[in-house]
């Protein structure tokens, strides 16, 4: 990974120049936005975070199901839903024959199946460079009935469902998860909206008291 | 002096809290709770607005938010609705649609003079003469409207949300909180919203002279209380229906979304007035008005008021008044038959006397028209529907409750599509056919009595669980009430008129008889001909009235007449709920950063924000785009080209879909190579274009332009859903970014980068390669949108702006500019390339754009082959070419669209045009007819203030023109 290469996608919603800069997973992102323990009480309100440093890799095509079976990884059986495998790592599948796989922080698993041999006929590498978001807090439902039409609450949603609706406009892949206790919702989207999606969130989450903070609460890096 | 009653249970007001405010510059005080009619009617305040057209005084009328008689500002709102919004400490109010203030309102004189002013008669009198339009228009246009708008007024943002939910009840009287109650038992999420600022609707004012009705509401509360999964929402009205059960709930912060699985109407009904002389004036108003006032606000509505009643409620108002201390004059019931019955006996009893078979014929103002001095009571002949004036008395009072009837707010039913009846038991119209998952309960659906009022609740709530599937036994329907709980004809003829049907609009009985006179005689056009119902009020309280006389007139049932369109949203919203927090979704290229430093200027482009141009200080926008097309003509220049649309077609079927989708040839078309593609719609139109990079036998790489990117991916997903073909499809337009280096000095900027070889043999025109630069994988293609010389680079997103830098780093020496979408257009246009969407129209088919060259006719077929080679054999009328003016043409300048006219008549119009300093001339594409598009011909273009410019049809090759 060549570390000065690589920025968020997002980077254009911090410019303002607010919060510390760093380098996660080769990538230029905002580590930190404001103190620690104003973060921690954003987290517990309405906190939004930019996990985009995360790796990722597609495929489609009418064996890519089989093609990942063979390279180890555990897929869903349904469609539009989502598994963790023991590492951390996501595997959504979209729709029935597409996959979208996001790394755990410290995982490599999209650098290694990036490595395998994907030539094989009714498979297509799909390259994803998405603006990946973390969303958490007692006030999230309050963000998600402004931004979205359909019901996200946890009793509507499975606990393995994959849903691709529209954020405030914008396409977006979203899944809950519930993580070392606490209820997540990760949000994935085109990574040219990425900007327009976090201030729209960002201002949401600043209304209720929450707001922008660095990945490091969600994850362990 | 106070009109305040002593504290009492129920009340809504907060005594230990006083409020100042100030009305038409006098100080009032009120208490916390207090609207702001109710604290002003408390300290004797009755004449709170004017009407819109006679300037009349006017006071409460439905006291519900339902009528528009007090409508106020404080100098930043307007329209304030103050029957029910609560008055704040230092309020300093006036009522709107005054001129001078509402009591000596300059405006009144129009009073005196509303028999020159029937309804219609701007319709007929100020359409000639025609110049004097105008005038009158000025004058109308000034006296319509109620508040004047503040234009300065802050933004205020109103949230909008989605929720969700089993069961939606609208209503929280006794019905809806029955309805709530019985669906909430299931444990299944229910809401339940009330457009007033505490639920419990009639249960909290309705009293009839027992604590029936407030036991009941503390008892159906405290059962919906004890349901944590049902939510209650007050102060909420649903303001119209959508299908798929999505009812937007209004509140004052905002807009709720609500979509329900069922749906229950207990929307109750709005209670209608009788029309009489007079019926107007302040201190006139609707029985539940008076009874809002005593039980919401311990607020005497007067002293010493009569009951005007076509129905039994009537008795109820009147036992509630003498439950609160007022003298009640008399009872006069409409009805013949009234006297004789127990609720006359009752009041009897209390030493009211009921006056049956009778008519309010007139009310007779006091001096100033701000009250009630007495009232003229005469008998009234049903049949004739006359007042029989011979034997007419007359009754001192300062008041009158008017209780004629109800209609049914039935507005998001008939938006549902519910098929109505009208019911002769009740005589309103109730739901016939409801459509699937939506119910009705109360006096909605024609039931009054309390207890049936519970009961029918329970039923729909029992037929929305079994809706949403549960196994809920069906509970036996509730019988419409057997009493008439609306009188038929509520009407009293006047000679003097002033009997309003419409107290929005000041419409008079006289107005409706001379509509249907005129031909306007069906529900519809007399609505639009005498503007009922067409009011703030959308018809609460006029439209039944205005149904049943046209009915009359008509001599028809009232079923026959039928009811107005309703159409969402039925209550008045204000802009700022509808527009709420407002989206604008636009997409950033990963080099926008980079752009602003440089001093772009952003446009937006589809979705997109691109850079326009690159602000130079001191240098006009013209001579800033001029400089930087001069760099890429004689240097180098760059541009971010990110916002293109790529796609990725794989498989061994990738060449066969692209014959089939493009016009062109690709199955032949060599890796490493690019080709033209043009995309058609099937009846021949062109669609896009852009181009076809071939990357593997079994992988091409497409490009296109900016706008249609996520269109044409949609088409191409649409089509193989058909064919089938062995491909995957993939949308790369985010993954990639893409910049263009252009220019003479292109070559030499990028050699030093990237790690293959740049010669003209190694990287011809209309080629691609997988290259690196500085180990950053990119795409590097061979262009010639904007000049001979152009590398087009697609980069992985997250390393754009890396790349970005090195190749700005290592042009700097040479000149590099970077340029944006303005010169690129001028660029394109001087390389001679028409652009779809630009120089194209929606109906616009190749052979008028020259583009044969693009068309493979001898494919088995493409999109829009067939229609094609149907136009093909019709003669074209118009083709696009190429144009100069004049060399040193200095007159005005003509701009796109401008008309292309010979002899007067029009020819085709301008497409594209500018300066180009590279060739010296302004040029252009314009549709011109056939026979006048051979080179040198000539062709006159009339510019904006009609002068007629010279052009000359020129090669589209302009830069050969190159001075």
């Amino acid at each position: 990974m060549q570390t000065d290469k690589f920025i968020t996608p997002i980077a254009h919603a911090f410019s303002a120049g607010l919060g510390s800069w760093g380098v996660i997973n080769g990538m230029q992102v905002v580590t930190q936005f404001v103190d620690k323990d104003v973060e921690e009480i954003r987290k517990e309100l309405l906190g939004i975070a930019d996990a985009s440093f995360l790796g990722k890799f597609g495929v489609k095509g009418r064996h890519a199901a089989q093609w990942l079976q063979d390279q180890g990884v555990d897929i869903p059986t349904q469609s539009n839903s989502w598994v963790a495998d023991a590492d951390g790592n996501l595997v959504l599948r979209l729709g029935g024959s597409e996959f979208l796989i996001e790394d755990a922080p410290d995982g490599n698993l999209c650098e290694k199946l990036l490595k395998a041999d994907a030539k094989r006929a009714g498979v297509y590498l799909v390259p994803h460079v998405e603006a990946s978001l973390v969303l958490s807090g007692s006030a999230v439902q309050e963000l998600l009935v402004e931004v979205c039409s359909i019901d996200l609450t946890r009793a509507a949603l499975g606990t393995q469902e994959v849903i691709m609706t529209q954020f405030a406009g914008v396409s977006v892949v979203l899944i809950h998860q519930d993580l070392e206790g606490e209820a997540r919702y990760r949000v994935w989207c085109d990574s040219s909206y990425g900007p327009y999606l976090w201030e729209f969130m960002a201002g949401i989450a600043s209304e209720h008291s929450g707001g922008p903070i660095g990945v490091g609460n969600y994850f362990s890096l | 002096m106070s009109a305040r009653l002593a504290k009492q249970k129920g009340e809504w007001i907060n005594r230990s809290t006083a409020v100042k405010f100030s009305f038409e510059g006098k100080e009032f005080s009120g208490f916390e709770g207090d609207s702001i009619t109710s604290a002003l009617w408390a300290s004797g305040e009755q004449v709170i607005g004017r009407s819109f057209k006679y300037h009349r005084p006017r006071g409460i009328l439905s006291f519900a938010n339902h009528d528009v008689n007090i409508m106020l500002t404080d100098g930043m709102d307007t329209n304030i609705r103050g029957d029910v919004v609560p008055v704040r400490n230092g309020m300093a109010l006036e009522a709107v649609n005054t001129d001078g203030g509402v009591k000596k309102d300059k405006n009144r004189f129009i009073d005196s003079i509303s028999p020159l002013l029937p309804v219609g008669f701007y319709y007929k009198a100020f359409h000639t003469p025609r110049k004097l339009f105008p005038f009158w228009e000025n004058i109308i246009r000034k006296a319509a409207g109620l508040g004047v708008v503040n234009f300065n007024y802050p933004r205020i943002l109103k949230r909008k949300k989605h929720r969700h939910c089993d069961v939606l009840v609208i209503g929280a009287g006794a019905s809806g909180l029955s309805a709530a109650y019985e669906a909430g038992k299931s444990g299944l999420r229910v809401m339940l919203v009330d457009e007033n600022l505490q639920i419990g609707g009639s249960l909290g004012f309705d009293w009839g002279g027992t604590q029936e009705a407030a036991n009941l509401l503390k008892d159906l509360l405290a059962k919906v209380e004890s349901l944590p999964n049902v939510e209650v929402i007050a102060a909420a009205y649903a303001a119209g229906y959508y299908p798929d059960h999505l009812i937007p709930v209004v509140t004052a912060d905002g807009m709720i979304k609500v979509r329900a699985n069922a749906v229950i109407m207990a929307s109750g009904a709005f209670e209608q007035p009788p029309v009489f002389r007079n019926n107007d004036i302040p201190g006139v108003m609707l029985g539940s008005a008076a009874q809002r006032l005593l039980h919401r606000y311990s607020v005497k509505p007067f002293s010493n008021g009569v009951v005007f009643t076509a129905n039994d409620y009537g008795y109820r108002v009147a036992q509630d008044l003498l439950e609160a201390g007022i003298k009640v004059a008399a009872v006069v019931d409409l009805r013949s038959d009234a006297k004789d019955g127990p609720l006359a006996a009752q009041l009897a009893r209390r030493g009211v006397k009921t006056i049956s078979g009778s008519c309010i014929y007139e009310v007779q103002p006091n001096a100033g028209k701000t009250g009630v001095k007495s009232v003229t009571v005469a008998e009234y002949d049903e049949k004739l529907n006359e007042a029989l004036t011979r034997s007419k008395v007359t009754i001192d009072c300062d008041g009158v409750a008017m209780c004629a009837g109800w209609a049914p707010a039935a507005n998001l039913l008939y938006q549902a599509g519910t098929a109505m009846r009208y019911d002769y038991g009740v005589h309103q119209f109730v739901p016939n056919k409801l459509p699937a998952g939506i119910f009705a309960a109360g006096r909605v659906n024609g039931v009054y009595a309390l207890e049936q009022k519970v009961q029918d609740g329970a039923r729909a709530a029992s037929l929305a669980l079994r809706h949403i599937g549960l196994g809920t036994p069906e509970l036996s329907s509730v019988s419409p009430s057997n009493t008439a709980q609306s009188h038929e004809y509520p009407v009293v003829p006047h000679p003097k008129g002033k009997n309003f049907v419409d107290f929005d609009e000041d419409i008079q009985v006289k107005d409706f008889i001379n509509a249907a006179k005129e031909g306007f005689d069906n529900i519809e056009l007399m609505k639009r001909f005498t503007t009922v119902g067409m009011g703030p009020s959308q018809g609460k309280h006029s439209n039944m009235n205005a149904i049943r006389i046209l009915a009359r007139v008509r001599g028809v049932p009232v079923e026959q007449i039928g009811t107005t369109t309703s159409r969402p949203f039925f209550h008045p919203t204000p802009i700022g709920h509808l527009g709420g927090r407002g989206f604008h979704p636009h997409r950033l290229t990963p080099l926008h950063d980079m752009n602003h430093k440089l001093g772009a200027v952003f446009t937006d482009v589809g979705a997109w924000k691109r850079a326009a141009y690159y602000q130079v200080p001191g240098l006009s926008l013209a001579d800033t785009v001029l400089a930087e097309v001069e760099a890429v003509r004689t240097k180098a220049g760059i541009i971010d080209s990110s916002s293109f649309g790529k796609i990725e077609v794989h498989g061994p079927d990738a060449a066969l879909f692209l014959e089939r989708f493009f016009t062109g040839s690709y199955s032949v078309q060599p890796v490493g190579s690019s080709r033209y593609t043009m995309l058609l719609d099937e009846s021949g139109v062109v669609i896009d274009d852009g181009l076809a990079h071939r990357l593997a036998d079994d992988l091409f790489y497409l490009s296109s332009g900016t706008s249609n990117a996520a269109a044409v991916y949609r088409e191409m997903q649409r089509w193989q859903q058909m064919w089938q073909l062995d491909i995957g499809l993939v949308n790369v337009t985010g993954s990639y970014a893409a910049i263009n280096i252009a220019g003479p000095l292109a070559r030499q900027v990028l050699s030093g980068l990237v790690n293959v070889s740049l010669d003209e043999s190694a990287m011809p025109a209309q080629s691609i390669c997988e290259a690196e630069i500085a180990g950053v994988p990119v795409r590097l293609i061979r262009v010639v949108f904007v000049s001979d010389t152009t590398y087009e680079l697609h980069i992985p997103t997250p390393q754009a702006a890396f790349v970005w830098e090195r190749v700005m780093g290592a042009g700097h020496a040479l000149g590099l500019k970077p340029f944006g979408t303005d010169a690129q257009r001028l660029l394109r246009l001087e390389m001679g390339h028409a652009m779809p969407g630009i120089d194209t129209d929606g109906l616009t088919n190749p052979y008028e754009i020259g583009a044969d060259h693009a068309l493979s006719l001898d494919k088995p077929d493409f999109i829009g082959k067939r229609s094609l080679q149907i136009i093909a054999k019709r003669p074209l009328k118009k083709i696009l070419v190429a144009f100069a003016l004049d060399a040193g043409y200095a007159g005005e300048m003509p701009f796109e669209c401008n008309l292309v006219i010979r002899d007067g008549e029009i020819e085709g119009r301008v497409t594209s045009i500018a300066y180009s300093r590279t060739v010296g001339r302004v040029i252009g594409f314009a549709y011109v007819a056939p026979d006048h598009s051979a080179l040198e011909s000539r062709f006159q273009i009339r510019a904006d203030s009609g002068a007629l410019v010279s052009a000359t049809v020129v090669s589209s090759h302009f830069i050969a023109m190159q001075k």
